[in-house]
């Protein structure tokens, strides 16, 4: 018995997770502990209004709350998951002291330099904080934050801390500079940590309003959405995977055909292609199918072609399978088209997905499209 | 600080709000306002904020048409089919129309096109649709015409002729029409009244090249080779400056290509 309790006592401390992390003040505008232990992440809808005109826009931002290393980690996500900022703080003399700050665009990552660290005063009224980041092209954004005031208030029936101050961005590349300062205002509220938030200048409004809070956990299956735009090839899964079909890697965005304007996406149009298809269709092999056989692919800056799969569908446009020497026919033919326009953006060719459909009808083909 | 796991009481209650019907419908109109130009028409975050919407308003069309649209764009005609056909199907007024002319354009479906837009026109009597910018009338005639079936595809021009001289002059009417009508005769081996109609195209609009390939190949077939010739020259001047009809996205009906000027050109010339 006494070991069972002995063991039981080891399990408890064990559970008990301790960090040294004083909140201070902020402890009780945070999430509550457990949250903040295990990962709590906040969902915002993110509200957008220029001054002259009625329209609103929204869309949905989500920030996540987790202590690591005995600092406060504190992460930005677009609406499909993808990690757009990523701060780490430390909490003194109820103080927020920002320690790094990292921007992630698609590709790149863009740290921060800060000079001046105090983000926030929970306590004193008046902050200031500086940091500068470079971005590519030689643009460099350099921010201060103004805490001019802090005080007690209730916001959703709940304890509550506003702050207000002012925002300076000055953006430059050494040519052209960007200047912008702004009004802001954020709430931060018991157990919800920041629950609302807005900027103001001039010409704009944009402001932040809690909606859901959810575990870290669920947060993180969510983000393992595996969706992809739509009309995404993998190219693991082309047809074509071992050719030496390539993206031009300058820019590995992929486009799509129609982005360059309307233009022929094959030299002569369908017409060549028509005659191309007549001249090597073996009529033999449609059997009787019906439906849209479809081939997506991959036209790079070059013309060249590659990462081809299939799409298939009935007439009544459900999905289906043709048969094999129908797609082996087709896709023969398509291999040896050769003469694919790339597309065109701001004089550029570019990479971009294309697609070609033979429209068979009992066996025969009635259309190309598009 | 230690985290609570038997001792504390803390409430493990996360934060949710609750909005009424009436904010759900701003919300969703808002999400939707300038979604696209934000992220990217079928990108993974307009998705999201899509599906957003829709856990709010499930049968909204127009969210069940945003989502609908890249697919039938990219060649994916069953997640097309599927989706835009909810936008059909929840607001038949505004989306059957627009879903007409995808059929009638993108998979060249005449007869579920001229479905869409028979049943559109019982929902809105006394009245012509034009989804996408473009009447119902001369969509069913283009279909009629692809059909096979002249006589309704000339029924049809005659309506959509009819309906645009109400609300304009005739040089407003969009070449195409006589295009197509001039076609749509020569179908039915009427020359006359195929170039009737080319010509009478030609005297609203004198520099459309398809319109000037057309006259220079009835001439042709007329014997009327000089003529021909002075046609077929105009139409490649025009078609270089592109003059031509052409659509976005995909083929347009009858669209011109300079081999159709080299084929007839060349035919031209053997008779020299």
């Amino acid at each position: 018995m006494k070991i069972i309790q002995l063991f039981s006592l080891i399990i408890l401390l064990n559970g008990c997770q301790t960090s040294k992390l004083n909140l201070g003040v902020a402890k009780d505008f945070l999430p509550n502990n457990k949250h903040l232990q295990e990962g709590i992440v906040n969902k915002y809808y993110l509200h957008h209004k220029k001054h002259d005109s009625p329209d609103i826009d929204t869309h949905i931002v989500y920030e996540s709350y987790q202590i690591k290393n005995d600092n406060l980690l504190h992460q930005r996500f677009n609406p499909d998951y993808r990690l757009t900022v990523s701060r780490e703080f430390s909490y003194q003399q109820n103080q927020t002291i920002l320690l790094n700050e990292t921007y992630y665009s698609k590709k790149d990552t863009f740290p921060a330099k800060i000079s001046k660290p105090i983000q926030k005063d929970w306590v004193a009224q008046r902050t200031r904080s500086e940091n500068t980041i470079q971005y590519n092209e030689g643009w460099e954004y350099e921010t201060i934050t103004q805490q001019e005031r802090n005080v007690d208030t209730i916001f959703l029936n709940r304890n509550s801390k506003l702050f207000e101050g002012e925002i300076f961005t000055i953006g430059s590349n050494g040519i052209d500079t960007n200047k912008r300062n702004y009004r802001f205002k954020k709430i931060y509220t018991q157990n919800l940590g920041l629950s609302y938030a807005e900027d103001v200048d001039s010409v704009q409004i944009h402001w932040m309003e809690l909606v859901e809070q959810i575990p870290m956990k669920m947060f993180n299956r969510l983000a393992r959405h595996n969706l992809q735009r739509v009309g995404y090839i993998n190219p693991n899964e082309a047809i074509d995977k071992d050719s030496d079909f390539e993206i031009c890697t300058e820019d590995d965005y992929i486009n799509d055909y129609y982005n360059g304007g309307a233009v022929p996406i094959y030299k002569g149009g369908k017409k060549a292609i028509w005659n191309i298809v007549n001249q090597q269709l073996n009529t033999e092999n449609l059997s009787n199918e019906s439906g849209y056989l479809t081939f997506r692919f991959v036209v790079n800056c070059k013309g060249e072609m590659g990462r081809i799969i299939t799409e298939e569908a009935d007439l009544n446009f459900k999905n289906k399978i043709f048969n094999e020497a129908t797609t082996t026919n087709f896709y023969n033919i398509l291999k040896e088209m050769k003469d694919w326009i790339p597309v065109k953006i701001k004089d550029n060719n570019v990479n971009a997905y294309f697609y070609l459909t033979f429209k068979l009808k009992d066996g025969e083909l009635i259309e190309l499209l598009p | 600080m230690g985290s609570c796991s038997v001792f504390c009481q803390q409430p493990d209650g996360l934060y949710k709000k609750e909005f009424t019907e009436a904010e759900k419908v701003k919300l969703v109109d808002q999400m939707t306002n300038k979604l696209r130009r934000k992220f990217g028409q079928g990108s993974v975050s307009e998705i999201m904020v899509l599906r957003e919407a829709l856990q709010m308003q499930p049968t909204n069309a127009d969210l069940w048409r945003e989502i609908g649209i890249p697919y039938g764009k990219r060649g994916m005609a069953a997640e097309f089919y599927e989706n835009y056909g909810k936008a059909a199907k929840y607001d038949p007024l505004n989306w059957q129309g627009w879903r007409g002319y995808m059929y009638l354009y993108f998979y060249r479906d005449y007869e579920r096109a001229i479905a869409d837009f028979d049943s559109l026109d019982k929902l809105t009597p006394n009245f012509v649709d034009y989804p996408q910018s473009t009447s119902v009338h001369f969509m069913r005639a283009v279909c009629y015409l692809q059909l096979g079936q002249y006589q309704k595809a000339l029924s049809f021009w005659d309506l959509h002729i009819e309906e645009e001289l109400r609300n304009s002059s005739e040089d407003y009417i969009d070449p195409r029409t006589w295009l197509f009508k001039g076609i749509t005769y020569l179908k039915m081996d009427d020359i006359v009244k195929a170039k009737e109609n080319i010509d009478r195209g030609l005297k609203n609009v004198p520099g459309n090249a398809d319109l000037l390939l057309w006259s220079a190949k009835l001439a042709y077939q007329n014997k009327e080779y000089k003529k021909a010739q002075i046609q077929l020259e105009k139409a490649q001047a025009r078609f270089s400056e592109g003059y031509n009809n052409y659509r976005p996205y995909v083929e347009e009906f009858y669209q011109m290509y300079q081999s159709d000027i080299d084929e007839l050109k060349n035919e031209i010339l053997s008779l020299e």
